[in-house]
């Protein structure tokens, strides 16, 4: 059976990617630019993925971390 | 399925309506872009209904082969001079490139 | 005003930037510092808590940005919180309060929506390809079907097998979700979805009730030991509740 504690690498993506699909607003970001033309926002949407896969920060994987234990941290802040 | 395929057609047209600011901007230097945009989308809107009837005529065996070829001839063109409106209208390369800040830039 | 007069008044800045919407008296806990290391507060409006830090202009998209704002929504989790979304800023607090009660329906159905509630997130993915989705070349949406030379016939035959994988993924994607929520069954008390690029199937986002929040991570625990079919499920949470803030 897959056992995702056997991909931490994963699991700190996902919940980045996690993390920035909740706070980030794409559609808000998609209209703020009013000189984006039409064929672009996919260009963005692309943009936010790149970042996403490239970025080599290490976060905690924010796995069932029940509230007694550790809060689930994003990012060290660094 | 056919629901299914509505469903996409609409979502896919409901994103590309999401593209279009709220408001076109007033700023001279801003109008041309702003009104391009506008045009770039709505004829791009028209595209896809149509082929998406198209394929339903397709696919309901309405269509003749001459009529076939020809539609889909008519797409392809359309598809063509989208591209070639899109520079016309001035939307360069610089309009591409999004400054995200930390983020970087993406060309 | 100049700067100098500003800093002799004590405080320069009437941009304010807001995190979350809490009932009437509920305040951040003290020290806790947002954006550019600013302190965060509660500024009542109208039975609304709104929690905000000063701030000169409309922030820049980043990163760090991201996480910092996360970590402020993040402290109100015990509570009945409304997140808000990244950016929203207000030149100065009465704007943010004419915006408070231009949105005031929502806000009310939302926190009526998460009173008592926290949220999870599902990622699933095909097990085929587990290595993280590569980053896809530029102009993705519009995948223009290759036709060997130009033909109408085939550009049109080509357009309705595409529409018709489209179908069947959006079939497979909504079956994939419905599954996990049978399972989850009444420990689910609403659900978003997202409909992802493949490697990646569908991110579901569930409202749980405080009490079951042990009773669904067992749960959704067995459900990922147990599943065989070539799906990974990437279970993160509890979050503040982001996706039911808004209808």
């Amino acid at each position: 059976m897959p056992d995702p504690s056997s991909a931490p690498r994963d699991h700190d993506r996902v919940a980045l990617v996690e993390l920035v699909n909740r706070v980030v607003d794409k559609g808000v970001v998609l209209n703020g630019e009013i000189t984006i033309s039409v064929a672009d926002i996919d260009l963005l949407f692309v943009g936010l993925r790149v970042l996403l896969c490239s970025a080599d920060r290490m976060t905690e994987p924010v796995i069932l971390e029940s509230r007694a234990s550790a809060a689930p941290a994003i990012g060290g802040g660094s | 399925m056919s629901d299914v395929e509505a469903a996409l057609l609409r979502e896919e047209l409901e994103e590309l309506a999401r593209t279009l600011p709220p408001r076109i901007e007033a700023d001279p230097e801003k109008l041309d872009v702003g009104l391009a945009r506008l045009v770039m989308t709505l004829i791009e809107l028209l595209r896809r209904v149509l082929e998406h009837q198209a394929i339903r005529r397709l696919d309901a065996g309405t269509l003749s082969e001459e009529e076939e070829e020809r539609l889909g001839m008519a797409f392809l063109r359309l598809r063509d001079r989208m591209l070639e409106l899109r520079t016309t209208l001035g939307l360069t390369e610089e309009d591409l490139n999004l400054d995200l800040g930390p983020l970087g830039r993406l060309l | 005003m100049s700067g100098r007069a500003a800093r002799e008044r004590g405080s320069a800045v009437s941009g304010v930037y807001a995190y979350c919407v809490l009932p009437a008296g509920r305040h951040p806990p003290p020290g806790l510092l947002g954006l550019d290391d600013r302190p965060v507060v509660g500024h009542e409006i109208e039975g609304l808590t709104t929690w905000i830090s000063r701030s000169e202009s409309e922030p820049a998209l980043g990163l760090d940005a991201v996480e910092r704002h996360h970590r402020v929504v993040e402290s109100a989790i015990a509570e009945d919180v409304v997140p808000l979304r990244f950016g929203a800023w207000q030149p100065d607090l009465s704007a943010l309060g004419a915006r408070i009660r231009r949105t005031r329906a929502e806000l009310d159905t939302a926190l009526e929506l998460v009173r008592g509630r926290v949220e999870f997130g599902v990622r699933v993915q095909e097990v085929a390809a587990s290595t993280p989705a590569r980053a896809e070349p530029a102009i993705r949406a519009q995948a223009e079907p290759a036709v060997p030379a130009p033909s109408g016939k085939g550009y049109l035959r080509a357009l309705s097998r595409r529409e018709k994988q489209r179908a069947e993924r959006r079939l497979q994607q909504d079956g994939l979700a419905r599954r996990v929520r049978e399972f989850l069954a009444e420990l689910v008390v609403d659900e978003r979805v997202s409909y992802l690029d493949a490697p990646e199937v569908v991110a579901l986002a569930h409202l749980v009730n405080r009490p079951d929040e042990p009773y669904y991570q067992a749960r959704i625990r067995s459900l990922i030991v147990g599943e065989a079919e070539g799906y990974i499920l990437h279970v993160t949470g509890p979050w503040p509740p982001y996706s039911f803030a808004a209808p």
